[in-house]
């Protein structure tokens, strides 16, 4: 079983991603900011992260910027998840070998899963 | 003793023609008139010396001869340089050079001559008389000094009558000296020597000499140079009060000694205390004198003008031009007072510019009235105290009183174009002369061109000012728009930081919504009816409506603050892109059973911002599908101009009223039919779509019939450096 690990802050955007992942039979891990996502990274080496940008106490940015120092996350593959439309933050997240970049109200949730599977195999 | 007096009167002659010669030198080194003088007078003095000591029998014979000898060499060098002197009036420069270099080898010859019988032979001394005998060649010595002397003098006369006025007075001083004295002299000397006494002769040769070289001095100083005038002024004032109480005190003294021996110190005060007391009276009787000798009234107009000419237009500050005036006045008329006053009309005040002499105090003392004034100067002309006088005679006010205890002599008006703008007033000569016809003319010449020069003056000042005024005030609009524009961008900034939380906050929510009811819609457990159903697609499909609200929200916001617009360009294939958007249109173009004709190539690529261009390729398309009716066609193509892809969307559909198609870019405009047809459109759509193909510098339009269908075009331009930041505030809507 594959592990996703949901890095969101907003709870009910989590708990409607990770009921729908579950649907689809992934392992679901979820964080609320940057540093419980290091620390859940760290400790669970999910295959694929969903990351959220605008987090209180550690950003998307950041904790993707630390995560690529590590052994676990330098190859981890990253879908930004965010309702951010800030460019710069954007291409700056993309340096960091980012897989896609989603804007979460553009898409079904559905459409996300169908994503996911598609990079998951 | 005669030898005695002979000497000291000698010594005092040759002390004063020396004087003469070194106060021209001075006066001007440069000028060749008064380098010739002081030559001249140098010349004339030694000669004066050996004439003198040929006389001079106690010396004895050889001393004697020798004198005589010397007296002989010297003369025709003192009668060349009095030639030569006096043709540097009448002859130019060059000329005088060229009559240099010729006469002075053969004058030299002569001179060497004297020293040989030829010309002298003898002279013997005969009962205190010295007798003297020519040699043969005399009377061609006597010819050539008499020459020179007469053509010297022909030449002055014959010049005399075309000089300027100037010159005619030196020239005039000239002729008097050189005429009288130049033949006294050298008739004397030549010819009458043996019938003359000795004494006689002595006198004539210390005199005669005195009287050339004065009139000569005369002419080039006298009349040129006001501040050696004033020396000698001052010099001849003082010495001349010395002398006449000095004299009187001493036969005073003298008397007073044999009568009142025994108070002799009582009467030596009282004589001191009466000598102090008349020291004043003296001085000024003495000065009335010397200026009625030294500061006569004549002066060449021409040259005043010329030298106010270029006094007034050397300077932009009306100071230093009212100083130049009154040095170029004084010059002239030698008043004893000058002042310059003008009239500040908006202080309604008088200010001195220059003053010399005047008791002119205090600035706010002066009871100048500028209406009486302004009315008696109607005319550009000077006013003397007496015409001025008679014209107030009827109503003498305090302006007459002021100035008659100002002692102001006349008044000149400085006006600019009709309007009474200062005063130049003059107080009484110096020479105590009466001012002229020729004076009040010259004045009034001058009066107009001060006028002239101070209106210039002026309006340069008010220039100046008013540029400096403007430059103040662009410099504070500039400092205000600076202000306005920080404060602009601050708003800007503070606008696109609103925007894009208040979307990102609103996405969040909308973005809950859409997900759970993406759950709800899953129907998992197969337990919602179909009611249900339908209205949860309801909220889907409002929801959605607002998502894109919200992005086309942020598009504009982007849009116009242009610098998060950012065009990401990179090389993809079209096709994929159409495709992907007809997917997302499948629903409605199946519903109204549009046909989608397709003729873009296979694998045609294009440079540009792929999420951007795909958001234009929607909007034309999703346009299209919503205003054509159904079972009608849409065409998508592409044509290559100028190295340039120009795409078009054309549909069969609703069409734009030609009174609206002006508007169709506008942001929130929605055409009448349009709303009719779909009343949710946000009128965003387009707007958007034309900034995206701005940003990349290509172009979008439209051709449209009413009823009969639209066609969209807008042309991508390949290279990336063509493109331009879009920015809508350049775009005048």
């Amino acid at each position: 079983m594959k592990k996703i690990l949901i890095v969101e802050d907003d709870k009910l955007l989590s708990k409607a991603l990770s009921a729908k992942l579950k649907e689809e039979k992934y392992e679901v891990l979820t964080a609320y900011n940057g540093e419980e996502g290091l620390t859940a990274g760290k400790k669970h080496k999910p295959d694929l992260i969903l990351l959220d940008l605008n987090m209180p106490k550690m950003d998307g940015l950041t904790m993707l910027r630390s995560m690529r120092e590590t052994t676990w996350g330098a190859d981890t593959t990253v879908v930004i998840l965010t309702n951010s439309s800030n460019k710069e933050k954007v291409s700056q997240a993309l340096n960091q070998y980012v897989f896609r970049y989603m804007v979460k109200s553009d898409w079904d949730i559905d459409q996300i899963a169908a994503e996911i599977k598609k990079i998951l195999g | 003793m005669f030898d005695l007096i002979n000497l000291i009167l000698t010594i005092i002659v040759i002390a004063l023609i020396l004087g003469l010669g070194w106060l021209a030198l001075r006066d001007n080194p440069n000028k060749l008139t008064n380098k010739l003088f002081f030559f001249f007078s140098l010349s004339l003095a030694l000669w004066e010396f050996f004439s003198f000591s040929e006389s001079w029998t106690a010396g004895g014979y050889q001393l004697m001869i020798f004198m005589t000898r010397l007296d002989f060499f010297l003369a025709p060098v003192v009668v060349l340089l009095a030639a030569l002197f006096v043709f540097s009036f009448s002859l130019r420069y060059k000329l005088m050079k060229t009559m240099i270099g010729t006469l002075i080898f053969p004058t030299l010859l002569v001179s060497i001559l004297s020293f040989f019988d030829a010309i002298f032979k003898d002279a013997v001394v005969n009962d205190g008389q010295v007798i003297f005998q020519p040699g043969p060649a005399f009377w061609y010595y006597a010819g050539l000094l008499l020459a020179y002397t007469l053509v010297g003098l022909a030449s002055l006369i014959l010049k005399y009558p075309h000089a300027s006025d100037l010159k005619k007075k030196q020239i005039g001083y000239i002729i008097f000296g050189f005429s009288f004295s130049s033949i006294a002299i050298v008739s004397i000397n030549l010819f009458l020597q043996n019938a003359l006494s000795n004494q006689w002769f002595r006198i004539c040769n210390l005199s005669l000499p005195l009287i050339l070289s004065f009139s000569m001095f005369q002419a080039i100083v006298l009349y040129n140079l006001m501040n050696i005038r004033l020396i000698m002024r001052r010099s001849l004032v003082y010495f001349l009060v010395i002398i006449s109480i000095l004299i009187p005190a001493g036969i005073w003294l003298y008397f007073l000694k044999m009568i009142v021996p025994d108070y002799l110190i009582v009467a030596s005060l009282i004589i001191l205390a009466l000598s102090l007391v008349s020291v004043s009276k003296l001085k000024k009787e003495y000065y009335y004198l010397a200026n009625k000798y030294f500061f006569s009234s004549l002066y060449d107009v021409r040259e005043i003008i010329y030298n106010l000419n270029k006094a007034l237009h050397s300077s932009l500050d009306t100071k230093q031009i009212c100083r130049a005036v009154a040095v170029i006045l004084s010059g002239a008329f030698h008043p004893q007072a000058i002042a310059t006053v003008v009239y500040d009309q908006e202080k309604e005040k008088w200010a001195i510019l220059h003053n010399e002499h005047f008791r002119l105090k205090k600035e706010k003392e002066m009871v100048f009235d500028y209406e009486i004034l302004t009315g008696l100067f109607r005319k550009n002309r000077p006013l003397l105290i007496r015409t001025l006088e008679q014209k107030l005679a009827a109503s003498p006010g305090p302006l007459l009183k002021y100035l008659k205890k100002l002692k102001v002599e006349i008044i000149v008006p400085i006006k600019t174009k009709n309007r009474l703008i200062g005063l130049l007033l003059l107080g009484a000569k110096e020479a105590r002369d009466n001012y002229t016809i020729n004076d009040l003319k010259v004045l009034m010449t001058v009066s107009t061109e001060i006028g002239l020069a101070m209106e210039n003056v002026l309006l340069y000042q008010k220039e100046k000012k008013f540029n400096y005024k403007l430059r103040g005030e662009i410099n504070k609009a500039t400092r205000q728009l600076q202000n306005q524009n920080q404060e602009l961008q601050r708003l800007d900034m503070a606008k696109d930081e609103f925007v894009s939380v208040v979307s990102h906050q609103l996405r969040t929510p909308l973005t809950g919504i859409r997900w759970f009811t993406g759950l709800l819609l899953d129907n998992k457990k197969k337990n919602l009816s179909a009611e249900q159903l339908d209205f949860l697609n309801q909220i889907d499909t409002s929801n959605k409506k607002m998502i894109q609200l919200v992005n086309d929200l942020l598009d504009v916001s982007h849009i116009e603050t242009g610098y998060k617009f950012k065009i990401v360009r990179k090389e993809f294939p079209l096709l994929p892109l159409i495709q992907e958007i007809l997917k997302e249109n499948v629903l409605l173009i199946k519903t109204k059973e549009l046909k989608i004709i397709n003729r873009l190539p296979q694998d045609l690529k294009i440079n540009a911002d792929r999420d951007k261009i795909k958001q234009v390729w929607q909007n034309l398309i999703s346009n299209a599908t919503a205003y054509s009716p159904s079972g009608k066609k849409i065409i998508l193509a592409v044509k290559t101009e100028n190295q340039q892809h120009i795409f078009s969307v054309q549909d069969e559909g609703i069409g734009v009223p030609k009174s609206q198609q002006a508007r169709m870019f506008e942001k929130f405009f929605r055409a009448k039919n349009a709303n009719l047809q779909n009343p949710n459109g946000t009128g965003l759509g387009l707007y958007i779509a034309r900034g995206i193909i701005h940003g990349h510098g290509g172009d979008i339009w439209f051709k449209s019939t009413e009823h009969k269908g639209t066609t969209f075009f807008f042309s991508v331009p390949g290279k990336s450096d063509s493109a331009r930041r879009y920015k809508l505030k350049n775009q005048n809507i």
